[in-house]
């Protein structure tokens, strides 16, 4: 018996579990520790990286929804308070879990932040082992992640202005205010032009290109220059080197060889894409419908498109002021601007398309959908598309995030500002006038600094209205620091202005949720 | 020799003092060591000498005398045999014959010596030399069914002839019949279960004798082993299958209900849905459950299998009894036992029933007149044109929605089992069918099961198994069914050729009547969800029995399951006011496998010795689990009335993933006790798992350990002048730690690269083609550890008046730390998708449960009548120590709130104070903020809800909302009564809760009066003519008496209810024919009648999340039924 027993305990000691079995490996995902070892990996790390400016928070829905309903040229009436706050300033009581249009581009931000910041730890880290044969590629990737994130900080730095410094996936940050995360936002852009071939070719078009590192970072530099000319820190000198620095960067990417498309249109369809577009710079790529269940289409659409039956929402509205703006100068034929068919959707006499459907006409007609504001977006919808009566959460067209006719009206601002050519800053907006079938302007009315600037203050409202670029206008152009111009936009272009907080509503608060969840991150002013 | 016999049994001349059951049982004990020395006791007979001088000395004395002098023990009927006549006697060197000679001389006494030193005293029978003629005899054998031991001194009587005879050593007995036509054996013998059989033209009978067992001296299985229940130290609840049975329960889960203090179970008439148990309490965030141990397989639950195969339950409540599952058994363990073969010929058992299911209720709403009336009226407040004016002679329907999906559902369950064994093995297979279809409209379940328990023995080996292998199919309900059927305005049809979607046929909302309601016939005809399961629970064990004292045990065993879902989605449902995702044939399919594999190697050393009882258990365990699943999803049936995924028009999305589990325990057991006085037990385990991070071994491994101690206090001699009153007390405590781990996934401290991503996916897009991403997508905490339970537990067990009166108190107070939650990180760290995603686990929340238990049981047997009283009763105090967030709410509602210091999801809620009366009151309703008065609801008009403005802002948010109550019991309770009487019995059984509060989210929708819904027709809105009405005025669009958030819908939740009151009637054994051992027909209804002031369906809510307690949003009631069954064993 004392044998059975022993053999027993025997058994029983040596059978027991090995210790290995309990390092269960993930069965469904791979470990981080053992990522990072092949070159595709770095290349789908950096597809995830790249899928983040599809995402609600980013350019599929908030950015327009934000950029254009907080600016003057549009303004929410959206049965949602959430977006009527945004757009209104009166966001201090819509700062909570539930509020999208805060938490959705926050944590988008951070998101592609912490995707870039791993790739660029990696490559850091065993770059050279992996792309032994291949430090192009590696370079690539690497600048790509570096583009990645500078825009993620540029997007930051104008939305909320305050974060951590993120620059490694492991370590925390020190909390820093718009001027640094510009600075980062530059930084990042320069970094990323050392490894960013000129044009992509085949399956590859749609990365991000060296033009657009180039503009991204003119962009910047211009917002700079804006920043230091507030009227509170007011230093000329620093704002006279951004603008140099932004003229420099112009310069370079205009010998890259982009030229503006023949037609306005080609802009916003998508038939004209990436290399199809000669003008096109920085694309973010959509696709229409799902694949494998997610969302690759862009919302844009179905949230500004036209409210009737349902075939939209039309959480903001284009002011009217836009629509007078346009119809200030006629096209050469005498016809009103062509660009104006292209942004807005607005009563015309004797107007025959259809807008899903019905013309206006028709639908003002129905007592239920009357057309009730004197125009809507039409940039970017699909709203005479045949057959098509209503927009769904996906659509495939590329938005167009810096195209070559910003960079002129850029450039003739740089020009300006810098005191320099304006006979050449003129024939830049010229350049763009041309193409919308505009005449020429004549240099020698725009000697006068102010002037010009009134005049580029107009071309870039025309050919960029409903493009999301206005709020960076109005924030460089000293709109949102000068009590005396957010008057004149209350009681001019946008009632919704008399909301607006000096030193306040400039800048989104920061998610509720976060204060005190990382270390010393607090609260924006007067929130 | 023979005995005249007429009732009950024969007592002895000792039996005054000590209660006649004990004594009996030590002579039983006497009897069985007495005949394995039966060769001495021949002998002993003769040799003894007595030497006596009693003078003036009553029978009883004298033979007091004898046994305290002698090994020889007396045996009689007190009834028959007078001793107490007074006798002289002087003898010396007497055998014991001489002295009885002379004792027993003329008083009518005769004598027997048994071989075994027994003497049988019995009444001389006058008439001996009675007509000898058409004598038959007959002979047998008496044999205890589950050992297989003889019986010995059982009682063999005549029914008739009132003869009787005692079984001998081995059990044997003869007896002469006159006439055995007519005539019976009655069997018994103390301990055991009496036995009729019919003698008819047999002579030789083979009697199995079953035990009966006195609840305290029942053994009951705890971890790994058995224990007596007296001897139970820790806090363990033994549930009384036979009355547990009478409840009709398709789960095991829920034939618990009221069984016990300190269990709660809420369950649902849903055909297929279990019924969920929480033990003492809410002791975690994450899984409440407790764990499942059927004849030794862990579970995590029993899920599907069949109740009739239970043959004992115990509820191990507390660390000191639930230690030994250590990782597993913190929320309690339920430890199941099946049946088993029993020695004998084969057994047939069979036992079917069928019931007719009900509603527990209809609710009233209003009917078209009504609802058309308040309609224009609520559109009229509003000041818009009522878009429902019906045109002249336009045919307006009057659906009741509630007819429309309700109906009477039939349960069918049949069980037919066969047994069997001998003193080598047993065996049992059982084969159950149920059949349930639902109370509403479609859901079906079906269960076909089988059971086979077997167990051998040769030398000092022993091997068996038990499996069950179960299939169950299942319609499952669609969710919003109760509610639609309630809010859906009684104007639309049920079915309308015109409804211009054409889809199914279906009458819904339209611009006349909108309406945010559905067709709630179409939302169960929409979607066809049918499940088809595979479930099989086993085990085989080994047992070697080394030495006497020394035992091993091999056990392994398996928990597989496997499920097919096949879900097609006709998109049949369509609302008028809301969004809705419209699908065109969405086909679902999934495949799901769980497998769970142990293997547990326990030695057993087991001694006594002097008043020393020790038992030392040591084991290693080791368990594997795995789960499997993959499924796919696509549009657009190409062959209309074929649903196959290779058929489908549109693949929609592809899945599939793996699990793997591995956790090692060691752990060890010490039972001491000495004299049966003093108790100690010690349990340790060790456990190690896999879902923690292997590079931090120390968090891996959890060890944990518990102690409790007893002590017997009627066993000391103080106690003696109480014994008569309370016959045994017991005090018992415990403390000691549970661990679980079930709060996580199995890889979550692992960092990992994702590629499914959110929303929008990882995919990158270039040149209008997709590419795959992949990133970790979130930090991780790799120092995640086990949570842990600590509880003290302190108790008593008594027994009063000869133990008809049982009864046990217990005391908890349990803390559980490192509750694993996950708390809010900051989304800068790139983590989560959202802000309820931007979570990280940690071991942060602390609970504690405190609760008081109060179990009786009475019981009495009085000539033919038995019956039973039982009740239990259990108190709850749940709050949360530690949460982490600030507070959380439930996922859909802002309702409940669980915070810091408070009982898990209490209610928080704005206060109402009726409606406005008039215009004066709502212009007196004012507050002063920042010293100007202000209107608290400007808006309001008269026959509005009015709100107390709790943070006095003046005006009416969020953030005057109130804690309101808590939708826990503070207790819970279960009567249960039995009394039978012959053939015929009557059970009662009732349940109940006190003092919890329930959420009315169905009358909040019907009496808000603020949609075009359906209203409540229990009472009328209110108008300037119906002012003595708490309903509020209609008014159609957005108006404060809409706010869901408010206390007005808030209602007593307690209840008791009429669980199930059975009457049966057991048919009389046929004379001469062994045809049946046993028939019995019986009727009962459940959920007869509740009692409670709530008005929705019912009080009992089952499947909310722990958040969000207690709100009745429509889930499927518990459910009504009228049964009828027929039980029979041959």
């Amino acid at each position: 018996m004392k044998k059975i027993l022993i053999v027993l305990i025997f058994t029983i000691v040596a059978i027991s579990c090995s210790d290995d079995l309990f390092n269960q490996k993930d069965p469904n995902r791979e470990s981080s520790d053992t990522y990072w070892e092949k070159e595709d990996d770095f290349q789908q790390a950096l597809n995830a990286a790249y899928s983040v400016f599809r995402v609600p928070g980013y350019f599929s829905r908030w950015y327009h929804v934000l950029m254009i309903s907080r600016s003057d040229e549009g303004w929410s009436e959206s049965p949602n308070p959430y977006f009527q706050a945004y757009s209104n300033f009166n966001i201090i009581s819509y700062n909570d879990d539930n509020a999208e249009g805060i938490i959705w581009p926050w944590q988008a931000i951070w998101r592609q932040i912490f995707y870039a910041n791993q790739i660029i730890d990696n490559i850091k880290l065993r770059g050279d082992r992996v792309f032994i044969n291949n430090s192009e590629l590696k370079n690539q990737i690497l600048a790509q992640a570096f583009a990645i994130r500078g825009t993620a900080y540029w997007y930051l730095a104008v939305t909320f202005g305050k974060g951590p410094l993120l620059t490694n996936s492991t370590d925390n940050g020190p909390v820093v205010g718009q001027l640094e995360i510009y600075q980062q936002a530059l930084n990042d852009f320069l970094e990323a032009e050392k490894g960013l071939p000129k044009s992509w070719q085949g399956d590859d078009q749609g990365r991000i290109t060296l033009g657009a590192a180039k503009g991204m970072a003119a962009r910047v530099y211009m917002q700079l220059a804006g920043y230091y000319m507030r009227p509170n820190i007011n230093n000329k000198d620093k704002a006279n080197e951004e603008w140099r620095n932004a003229k420099q960067k112009i310069e370079e990417l205009l010998t890259l060889g982009y030229s503006l498309a023949p037609n306005y249109k080609w802009n916003f369809d998508q038939d004209h894409e990436n290399n199809l577009n000669p003008e096109s710079i920085f694309e973010i790529q959509f696709n229409e419908g799902l694949y494998n269940g997610k969302e690759l289409g862009m919302h844009r659409p179905k949230f500004l498109g036209l409210v009737v039956e349902g075939a939209a929402w039309a959480d903001a509205y284009p002011r009217k002021w836009l629509l007078d703006e346009f119809k200030k100068e006629k096209d050469k034929d005498g016809n009103v601007d062509p660009r104006l068919d292209v942004t807005l959707f607005y009563e015309k006499p004797g107007d025959t398309v259809k807008y899903y459907g019905k013309t206006w006409a028709e639908w003002n007609q129905t007592e239920k959908y009357k057309l009730t504001q004197p125009c809507y977006w039409r940039k970017y919808t699909r709203v005479d598309e045949p057959g098509r009566t209503g927009e769904d959460y996906s659509c495939g067209i590329n938005f167009r995030f810096l195209r070559l006719a910003d960079v002129y009206l850029m450039y003739a601002e740089v020009l300006n500002e810098l005191d320099g050519d304006r006979n050449l800053a003129v024939e830049y907006l010229n350049k763009v006038r041309r193409r919308a079938n505009m005449s020429d302007l004549n240099p020698s009315d725009f000697n006068d600094k102010q002037k010009l600037f009134e005049q580029i203050q107009h071309e870039r409202l025309v050919e960029l209205c409903g493009e999301a670029t206005r709020w960076f206008d109005l924030e460089r152009w000293g709109y949102l620091h000068d009590q005396n111009k957010i008057n004149f936009l209350a009681t001019e272009r946008d009632a919704e202005f008399a909301n607006f907080k000096l030193g306040v509503s400039s800048l989104f608060p920061i998610p509720n949720r976060e204060i005190g969840l990382y270390p010393g991150l607090t609260q924006n002013e007067g929130y | 020799m023979k005995i005249n016999w007429e009732k009950g049994f024969c007592s002895c001349f000792s039996c005054h003092k000590i209660s006649k059951k004990l004594l009996i049982m030590k002579l039983i004990v006497i009897l069985l060591v007495l005949s394995l020395v039966e060769v001495h006791a021949s002998v002993y007979s003769q040799s003894k000498k007595f030497t006596l001088d009693l003078h003036g000395k009553p029978i009883r004395e004298v033979l007091k005398t004898i046994e305290q002098n002698s090994k020889f023990k007396f045996f009689y009927n007190e009834d028959f045999i007078n001793v107490d006549k007074i006798v002289d006697i002087s003898v010396e060197e007497s055998r014991v014959e001489d002295v009885l000679d002379r004792v027993l001389v003329n008083t009518g006494i005769a004598y027997q010596v048994l071989d075994n030193d027994l003497i049988v005293l019995t009444q001389k029978t006058s008439n001996q030399s009675e007509s000898e003629k058409g004598k038959v005899k007959i002979e047998g054998r008496i044999t205890d069914s589950s050992t297989g031991e003889p019986v010995v001194g059982a009682v063999v009587m005549l029914k008739e002839s009132k003869k009787a005879v005692v079984a001998d050593v081995d059990g044997k007995f003869v007896l002469e019949v006159v006439d055995p036509q007519n005539e019976s054996l009655v069997v018994s013998m103390v301990g055991y279960a009496k036995k009729e059989i019919p003698i008819g033209s047999f002579t030789n009978f083979d009697v199995r004798l079953e035990q009966e067992v006195t609840s305290m001296e029942e053994v009951v299985v705890i971890g790994y082993g058995v224990q007596k229940k007296k001897d139970l130290t820790g806090a363990v609840a033994v549930v009384n299958v036979d009355e547990m049975k009478k409840v009709r329960s398709t789960s095991i889960a829920e034939s618990l209900q009221g069984q016990a203090g300190g269990i709660l179970v809420t369950s649902s008439g849903e055909p297929g849905k279990m019924a969920e148990v929480k033990i003492r309490g809410i002791s975690s965030l994450n899984n409440t459950q407790p764990l499942y141990v059927i004849d030794g397989v862990i579970v995590d639950n029993a899920d599907n299998i069949n109740p009739t195969d239970i043959e004992s339950v115990q509820i191990l409540k507390d660390a000191s009894s639930a230690a030994i599952y250590g990782s597993r058994g913190m929320n309690g363990v339920i430890i199941i036992t099946t049946k088993k073969g029993k020695e004998g010929p084969v057994k047939i058992d069979f036992s079917g029933s069928f019931s007719f299911d009900k509603m527990p209720k209809k609710l009233k709403v209003m009917d078209s007149r009504e609802y058309l009336y308040y309609n224009e009226l609520s559109y009229l407040n509003a000041g818009i044109e009522w878009p429902g004016r019906p045109a002249i002679g336009q045919y307006i329907p009057n659906t009741d929605w509630q007819d429309a999906i309700f109906q009477t559902g039939i349960t069918q369950d049949y069980n037919l089992s066969l047994s069997g064994g001998n003193q080598n093995g047993n065996y049992l297979v059982g084969l159950g069918y149920l059949d349930q279809t639902g109370v509403i409209i479609e859901p079906w379940y079906k269960r076909y099961s089988l059971r086979v328990n077997s167990s051998g023995k040769r030398g000092i080996f022993s091997f068996g198994e038990n499996l069950t292998i179960i299939r169950f199919d299942q319609r499952v309900t669609q969710g919003g069914s109760f509610s639609n059927a309630l809010f859906m305005p009684p104007v639309i049809p049920v079915y309308d050729p015109n409804e211009s979607s054409h889809r199914g046929g279906f009458g819904y909302g339209s611009v006349s009547f909108p309406t945010y309601a559905s067709n709630p016939v179409a939302i169960q005809k929409s979607v066809k969800d049918e499940r088809r399961n595979y479930r099989m629970v086993g085990n085989i064990y080994t047992e070697i029995q080394i030495l006497e004292s020394l035992k091993f045990k091999s056990n392994f065993s398996a928990d597989f399951r496997d499920q097919t879902i096949k879900s097609i989605d006709y998109g049949y449902t369509k609302r008028y006011l809301t969004v809705e995702t419209r699908w065109n044939d969405k086909l679902f399919t999934a495949f799901d496998q769980w497998l769970t594999l142990i293997q547990e190697q326990t030695l057993t050393f087991n001694k006594s010795f002097n008043k020393h009882n020790v038992e030392l258990l040591g084991g290693w365990s080791a368990q594997d689990n795995r789960v499997y699943n993959a499924g796919n999803e696509g549009y657009n049936q190409q062959v209309k009335g074929l649903e196959q995924m290779d058929l489908i028009g549109t693949m929609n999305k592809m899945w599939g993933s793996e699990q793997h589990g591995i956790m090692e325990s060691y752990f060890g057991r010490l039972n001491y006790n000495y004299d049966d006085k003093y108790f100690l037990q010690g349990n340790i385990r060790r456990d190690r798992s896999s879902k923690f991070y292997y590079y931090d071994k120390k968090r891996q491994i959890g060890v944990f350990s518990s102690f409790s101690v007893g002590y017997r206090i009627s066993k000391e001699d103080f106690f003696e002048p109480l014994l008569k009153i309370v016959n045994d007390l017991k005090l018992r405590g415990g403390y000691g730690t549970i661990g679980d781990q079930s709060g996580i996934g199995y890889y979550d401290t692992r960092a990992s690269i994702e590629r499914s991503g959110p929303y929008e996916g990882y995919y990158a897009i270039f040149n209008g083609k997709v590419f795959q991403g992949a990133i970790q997508s979130k930090p991780v905490n790799t120092s995640l550890s086990w949570e842990k339970k600590t509880t003290l537990s302190i108790g008593a067990d008594l027994a009063f008046f000869n133990n008809r009166l049982l009864a046990t108190v217990d005391w908890y107070n349990a803390i559980t730390e490192g509750i694993l939650v996950d708390l809010p990180v900051a989304m800068v760290t790139g983590i989560g998708l959202s802000p309820s995603d931007a979570r990280i686990w940690t071991n942060y929340g602390k609970l504690q449960n405190q609760g008081l238990e109060l179990s009786l049981l009475w019981k009495e047997s009085v000539n033919d009548l038995n019956y039973s009283i039982g009740f239990n009763f259990g108190t709850l105090k749940n709050k949360v120590l530690r949460l982490g967030d600030k507070y959380r709410e439930g996922a859909y509602n802002q309702v409940n709130r669980t915070e810091e210091g408070r009982s898990v999801a209490d209610f928080y809620l704005i206060k109402t104070d009726g409606l406005f009366k008039s215009w004066d009151e709502i212009y007196s309703y004012t507050t002063v903020v920042n010293g100007e008065t202000k209107l608290i609801q400007p808006n309001a008009k008269p026959g509005d809800v009015k709100y107390i403005d709790y943070n006095n802002d003046g005006k009416i948010d969020l953030n005057d909302r109130q804690w309101c109550g808590s939708p826990l019991p503070k207790f819970t309770f279960g009567f249960n009564s039995g009394i039978s009487y012959k053939g015929i019995d009557f059970s009662l059984f009732i349940t109940g809760v006190y003092g919890n509060k329930i959420f009315n989210g169905l009358r909040n929708n019907l009496e808000n009066m603020n949609s075009p819904d359906n209203i409540t027709a229990d009472g009328r809105p209110w108008t300037y003519n119906n002012q003595s009405t708490d309903i509020p005025r209609p008014v159609f669009g957005t108006s404060d008496n809409a706010k869901m958030q408010s206390d007005k819908w808030l209602e007593d939740g307690s209840y008791l209810r009429i669980r199930n009151l059975q009457i049966g009637y057991t048919f009389p054994s046929l004379k001469n024919k062994r045809i049946y051992e046993k028939i019995r027909l019986y009727v009962s209804g459940q959920n007869l009648y509740t009692f409670t002031k709530y008005k929705g369906y019912d009080p009992e809510l089952a499947g909310n999340g722990i958040f969000e307690l207690g709100c009745d949003w429509g889930q499927f009631p518990p459910v009504k039924s009228f049964i009828v069954g027929l039980q029979m064993s041959f």
